[in-house]
């Protein structure tokens, strides 16, 4: 069976000016497929580019070259807006630093990207709770970021980012602030998530979780090597 | 109903934010007092200035005495002068006066419109405060009370304080109590009372028919001392050419009923009506206030600027999360106006508490101390009005910004 091509890079870079003449070139041609329902670990060290080519390929940065199709749609000449309407509909993130709102609970943080839509607020609390229970954290729903554990908060932010029901989870470096237990049980969970049909990008330079990936994708100062 | 929820979501999250929440409370409740304060002062509805600007007031010719009735038939003719359609009258106020007995002269005021009087008012009062009730009386100061002894040319003489009750009683039981509640500076009383002579007492307009009746008296026994009259609008802030006019007018109007000798009988003889404010000076002033509010306007815009600027920079990683999982800039903007939004309204209403709180306590509990509502009115609306430039210049500055320089600068 074929799978579908969820995101497609070709020749893709990025550069950027530091100072008045340096040119650095942070990305530079990338030709990359990522298939539906596969993770994919980004696998590179500090620097290499990793954090710049996932904001490439979840629309958070505009590339300065090369081809960029995300289903099917060339999103290379995509304005703020059109950018914008992309993340809210196919993308969800998980962040090395969870980026949770420190003054919403549990729930809220999960429900907060639905709440321009025009979902009723019941129903919203609902799916929240059902993803918390999944990700084992019903207790801690009405608890604030700064009452739960560095693992309860990743598992959070990935419940954030699985309420929209996204078609790509980009998770940057996200065991990079946990113990090891705690990484493995989080790399398990996005395993789960992705064979439930979300494509899953996870960027790190943990050799770990090679373990988890069904293929890896090597950067080296900004190139697939 | 999406935005709705953002913006019903984000007011109940401001007030989560604790620390913020509180430092911001702070800072929009003292530019809201400020404000309140400024306009209450500028619209100087509750000062000395208030008949100065908006008012006439005319004075019995002491030498003659103005009898109640005749007081009423120059009331009555004043007011007919409506039916000029240059001359309109706002509100009036009539004053009169009474002697009881040969120790007790009464004087009537309305102690729901204080700054109708030029002769007792509250800024005038040395201690004590205004009555607030129609109980309440006010004394000038240093009155005593005198009355006969028993014994022959024996006079008790004993000092009025304030607190003290003064209880009239008939024979039959009746009574009729009163309490002294202020003393005032006798500067503005066309005749100043003699202490040797009889007490003097100014008390609300009901009380003082009451007492009237209850002396056995009538009303045509009594003087008319005083009336003033107020026209729509206030020279030094609003409409200043306009009111100017109508006070000039109301004034021109009222002269001719008074000077002619030949209405003598019918109103009494009165002084001369004081020229009104001139209008070059009201100008002035009022342009000067005008000026002035423009300056507090600015100056509240900038303020609410900075903060709005604050605000959004505390919640720039806030602003980044939002913008990378999809929020439209609109979305956004909600979410920011909210909060903004719901600090200045806490801060004004946590402002205004204050304000009036602290009035209230240095006033000694005098209501008519307190910020008219149409200052605070005012000062919401201003509040509100300087708080969007600053919250529109903020929403364009940081939703310019990408999320994922926003994550790169934490």
């Amino acid at each position: 069976m074929s799978m579908e091509v969820i995101i497609q890079a070709e020749k893709l870079s990025k550069t950027y000016k530091r100072g008045r003449s340096e040119v650095v070139r942070a990305v530079e041609d990338i030709n990359l497929k990522l298939y539906e329902a596969e993770m994919v670990l980004l696998f590179g060290p500090s620097g290499s580019g990793k954090s710049t080519l996932l904001n490439l390929l979840s629309g958070l940065d505009t590339p300065t070259g090369g081809e960029l199709n995300f289903m099917g749609e060339d999103i290379t000449k995509y304005n703020e807006k059109q950018l914008t309407e992309l993340r809210r509909k196919y993308v969800g993130f998980v962040f090395q630093a969870w980026e949770l709102i420190d003054n919403l609970t549990a729930v809220e943080n999960v429900e907060v990207p639905l709440y321009p839509e025009k979902i009723p607020t019941a129903e919203l609390r609902t799916d929240a709770i059902s993803i918390l229970r999944r990700l084992e954290l019903l207790d801690r729903e009405h608890h604030y970021p700064g009452e739960l554990s560095g693992g309860e908060q990743q598992r959070v932010a990935i419940a954030r980012a699985l309420i929209k029901t996204p078609k790509v989870i980009f998770a940057d470096e996200p065991t990079g602030n946990l113990d090891s237990d705690t990484g493995e049980l989080i790399m398990r969970m996005l395993k789960i998530v992705c064979r439930q049909g979300t494509t899953v990008l996870v960027a790190s330079h943990n050799e770990d979780l090679r373990a988890f990936a069904d293929r890896e994708i090597r950067l080296s100062n900004g190139r697939i090597v | 109903m999406g935005n709705f929820r953002v913006f019903k979501k984000s007011v109940r999250f401001t007030f989560r934010t604790k620390k913020r929440f509180y430092v911001f409370t702070l800072i929009f409740a003292i530019i809201a007092s400020i404000i309140a304060f400024y306009i209450d002062e500028l619209d100087s509805l509750q000062t000395d200035r208030f008949l100065e600007q908006k008012g006439v007031v005319l004075l019995q010719d002491d030498d003659y005495g103005v009898t109640y009735d005749q007081g009423r038939n120059l009331l009555d003719d004043i007011l007919d002068l409506e039916s000029d359609a240059d001359i309109k009258i706002d509100d009036h106020v009539i004053y009169d006066y009474i002697d009881l007995d040969d120790f007790l002269r009464i004087y009537s005021i309305n102690i729901n419109k204080p700054w109708f009087s030029n002769f007792a008012k509250p800024s005038l009062i040395t201690n004590g405060r205004f009555p607030e009730k129609s109980s309440e009386v006010l004394v000038p100061d240093g009155s005593y009370q005198i009355r006969n002894s028993s014994v022959d040319n024996i006079r008790v003489r004993s000092k009025i304080v304030i607190g003290q009750k003064i209880i009239y009683e008939k024979s039959n039981g009746d009574s009729l109590s009163l309490k002294v509640v202020g003393t005032f500076d006798t500067d503005n009383l066309q005749v100043k009372p003699d202490k040797a002579d009889r007490l003097w007492l100014f008390m609300n307009t009901n009380k003082f028919e009451q007492l009237i009746s209850f002396f056995g008296n009538d009303t045509s026994d009594a003087y008319t001392y005083s009336m003033s009259f107020t026209v729509p609008g206030n020279v030094l802030l609003f409409d200043q050419k306009a009111t100017h006019k109508l006070v000039s007018n109301l004034n021109e109007g009222i002269k001719p009923l008074i000077n002619d000798i030949a209405n003598l009988p019918t109103y009494g003889s009165w002084e001369p009506t004081p020229e009104v404010l001139p209008s070059r000076r009201a100008a002035e002033e009022g342009t000067r206030n005008m000026v002035n509010l423009g300056f507090v306007a600015v100056g509240g815009i900038i303020l609410s600027t900075m903060f709005a600027y604050l605000i959004s920079r505390f919640r720039r990683r806030e602003i980044a999360i939002l913008k990378a999982m999809g929020y439209a800039h609109s979305s956004v903007r909600i979410s920011l106006i909210a909060e903004i939004v719901t600090l200045a309204f806490a801060g004004f209403a946590f402002g205004i508490t204050l304000a009036q709180g602290l009035l209230y306590y240095l006033s000694d509990f005098n209501q008519h101390s307190l910020l008219r509502w149409q200052a605070v009115g005012i000062s919401f609306l201003i509040n509100v009005a300087i708080s969007l430039p600053g919250m529109l210049f903020v929403s364009r500055r940081v939703l310019s910004v990408s999320p994922s320089e926003a994550f790169r600068d934490k």
